[in-house]
C-alpha cells in the first residue's frame, strides 16, 4: 500500500488538491489517502483559550468545527477517493500536528494544496518550513488540477538524479505515467529553447540508465533553457514536475516557484 | 446577445469576420456590421456602388459563408435593399424569417463617436474591432481609436490583433459578482481559439477575499466541466500592471471591469488604453 497524507482546509487550494489526489489515487492501484485537518487555536483570537476543563471543552469544540469543515468540503467535492478511514482532525500547531502524523503514520507522501503566486520568496518559505524540512517522506505541492499523463523529472545542478528517480518511483512506479527527463539551464530569454541531452553533459544519460535499471524508460530526455517564468509556464501541462529539494536559492528554486503544475519534492 | 463589429476596408477588419462569425454561432447573437465613412468624405446618402457598401457586402457574405445548412441561425436574405435614414444607411443581410439578424449599418462622422452611438442605440453587449500590428494598433489610420473605444464603451470590447491567435486567455478578477454572460464569453473565446485559460485571483493586503476565492472555485469547476484546460494563479494587486504587461506577450488578456471592481481603479482608463495599444495579443474588456 502507498499511503498518502492529504491536508485539507475549506478553501480553493484544498478543493484542487483533493480532486488531484483522487485522480492520482485512481492511477495508482496501491495508493490510499488519509485526510488530515488541523484547527489552530491561536488563530481563533475571538475565543479565550482558558485553562483546564474550560480549554479542553473549547478545544473539543474546535475539533468538532474542524471536522464539520472537512466533511463539508468532502461532500461538496463529491469525489470518489480510496480513503483509508475518516478524516483525522487535530487542534494545535498545524505544522507540528501534521509532522507528528507523518512520522507516526508511516506515510509515503504528503500532499497539500497551495495556489501559485510565482513569488519566489513565498515558495521558498513554504519549502523551508519546519514541516517540509523535517518531513520523513516526499511532499507534493498541488498548485493546479492537471490530468495529463506526463511527468517531468527535473535534473540539474545540485540534483542527485538517483535519489530523485528512486524517490519518485517509490510512489509512482505503477502509475503508467510517461516520464520526461529534463535538465534546466537558466537563460534570460523570451523563448523556451530545447536542446539535445548532450548539452547536459552525462547527467541525462546517467539518469536514463538509472531509470532503465528500475525497469522504466524515459519518453524523452531534453535540455530546456529559458527564464524561470517562461520555462515554468511551459511546464504547466505536466501532471507533476518532480525534483529534489533545492538546498539554496537559485534558478531551479525560481523555476519550481513559477511552475503552474503540481510539484513533487524529495530529499537528496 | 448583440454583437457590434466595427469594420473598415483594411485587412485587419477582414481578419476579424471569422472570429465574429464563430462568436455569433456559439452565442446565437444578433450581429451588426458597422462601416463608417469619415466625416470629411463627400456627404449625401449611401448608394449601392459606394466602395464602403461593397466592402461591407463582402464581409456580409464572408460572415454568412461560415454558416451552412438548415441549422444556421442566419438565413441569408435574397434581396438586399439599402435604406437611408438621416444619413445612416442600413441593409438587412438576413431574411425576415431568419432566427437571428445580421444587419449592415453605415454611418458618417467621427469613427469613435459613431461606434459608441451605434452601440448605444443597438444596446450592444460586445463591440468587436480589429486593428493594425502590435505596438501601434491603428484603425483607419487613427492611432488611438481602439484604445478610446475600449476605454469609453459601456459594454464589453474585444480588440482583435491580426497577427496571432492566443495560446492562452488570461482572466483577471478581484470581485465576486461576475456575470454568467461574461463567463460564457470567455468560454467562447477560449473554445474558438483552442486556448488554455488562466484565472488570476487578485490579492490585497489580507490575501485573497473569501468571496473571490469561492467565485474562482465555481468558475474553475465550470470551465473544467466544459473540458477547458484551466489554471489558477494569484497575483498581488500592486504587481498587476507589470504582470499584465508581461502576460500580454503570451496571450489574450481579459479584464473583468465590474462596477465594484478595484480593477477599475488600478486599470484606469489610460492604462486600459495602453494595454489595448501595446499588447501583442488581443484584449477583452468585460463589463
Amino acid at each position: 500500500m502507498i499511503k498518502a497524507l492529504l491536508s485539507l482546509d475549506e478553501n480553493l487550494a484544498s478543493s484542487i488538491a483533493l480532486r488531484y489526489a483522487c485522480h492520482q489515487a485512481n492511477l495508482i492501484p496501491a495508493m490510499q489517502l488519509q485526510a488530515i485537518h488541523v484547527e489552530e487555536p491561536d488563530n481563533n483570537k475571538k475565543h479565550s483559550a482558558g485553562s483546564g476543563w474550560v480549554r479542553r471543552t473549547w478545544e473539543k469544540g474546535l475539533e468538532a468545527a474542524g471536522a464539520d469543515e472537512v466533511h463539508r468540503l468532502l461532500k461538496t467535492e463529491n469525489v470518489s477517493c480510496p480513503f483509508i478511514g475518516p478524516p483525522k482532525v487535530f487542534v494545535g500547531d498545524r505544522h507540528n500536528e501534521i509532522l507528528e502524523e507523518l512520522v507516526v503514520g508511516g506515510y509515503d507522501i504528503y500532499m497539500e494544496g497551495d495556489l501559485n503566486t510565482s513569488v519566489v520568496g513565498n515558495f521558498n518559505n513554504l519549502i523551508s518550513s519546519n514541516l517540509y524540512r523535517k518531513s520523513p517522506c516526499p511532499v507534493m505541492i498541488v498548485k493546479n488540477l492537471v490530468t495529463s499523463n506526463r511527468v517531468g523529472l527535473l535534473c540539474g545542478d545540485g540534483v542527485d538524479h538517483r535519489k530523485l528517480i528512486t524517490g519518485f518511483l517509490r510512489v509512482f512506479k505503477e502509475s503508467g505515467l510517461e516520464i520526461d527527463l529534463l535538465y534546466y539551464k537558466f537563460q534570460e530569454s523570451d523563448e523556451v529553447i530545447f536542446q539535445d541531452k548532450e548539452e547536459a553533459g552525462s547527467i541525462l544519460t546517467a539518469a536514463e540508465k538509472t531509470l532503465e535499471a528500475a525497469g522504466m524508460h524515459a519518453r524523452r530526455s531534453q535540455v530546456i533553457s529559458g527564464s524561470p517564468e517562461r520555462v515554468g509556464d511551459y511546464l504547466r501541462n505536466y501532471f507533476l514536475v518532480a525534483s529534489t529539494f533545492p538546498s539554496r536559492k537559485g534558478p531551479r528554486l525560481e523555476l519550481l516557484a513559477h511552475v503552474l503544475a503540481p510539484v513533487f519534492l524529495c530529499r537528496q | 446577445m448583440r454583437i457590434l463589429a466595427a469594420l473598415d476596408e483594411h485587412s485587419y477588419s477582414a481578419g476579424i469576420i471569422n472570429s465574429v462569425a464563430r462568436l455569433a454561432a456559439n452565442t446565437w447573437a444578433d450581429v451588426t456590421l458597422l462601416g463608417i465613412r469619415s466625416g470629411s468624405a463627400a456627404g449625401g446618402t449611401f448608394s449601392m456602388d459606394h466602395p464602403l457598401v461593397n466592402t461591407l457586402m463582402g464581409y456580409k457574405d464572408d460572415f454568412l459563408d461560415q454558416f451552412a445548412g438548415s441549422s444556421s441561425p442566419y438565413t441569408r436574405g435574397q434581396q438586399i435593399a439599402l435604406t437611408d435614414s438621416n444619413g445612416i444607411g442600413e441593409m438587412l443581410g438576413t431574411s425576415d424569417d431568419s432566427r437571428k439578424e445580421l444587419k449592415i449599418r453605415l454611418r458618417t462622422g467621427n469613427p469613435e463617436r459613431e461606434i459608441m452611438e451605434e452601440a448605444r442605440q443597438a444596446e450592444s453587449d460586445l463591440i468587436v474591432l480589429g486593428c493594425s500590428g502590435a505596438g501601434d494598433c491603428q484603425w483607419q489610420g487613427l492611432l488611438n481609436l481602439p484604445e478610446k473605444v475600449a476605454k469609453d464603451a459601456a459594454c464589453s470590447v474585444l480588440v482583435i490583433k491580426e497577427e496571432r491567435i492566443p495560446e492562452k486567455i488570461i482572466c483577471c478578477m478581484d470581485q465576486p459578482s461576475v456575470s454568467q454572460a461574461s463567463v460564457e464569453m470567455i468560454n467562447q473565446v477560449v473554445t474558438i481559439n483552442k486556448a488554455d485559460l488562466e484565472i488570476i485571483g487578485l490579492t490585497g493586503p489580507k490575501g485573497l477575499k473569501e468571496e473571490v476565492e469561492r467565485q474562482m472555485d465555481g468558475i474553475l469547476r465550470y470551465y473544467m466541466a466544459q473540458q477547458i484546460n484551466a489554471w489558477v494563479k494569484l497575483v498581488d494587486m500592486e504587481a498587476l500592471g507589470e504582470y499584465v504587461a508581461q502576460a500580454s506577450r503570451d496571450g489574450m488578456i481579459a479584464l473583468w471591469m465590474g462596477k465594484k471592481s478595484l480593477l477599475q481603479k488600478i486599470f484606469n482608463r489610460d492604462l486600459v488604453g495602453k494595454l489595448v495599444t501595446r499588447a501583442q495579443s488581443s484584449v477583452l474588456i468585460l463589463r
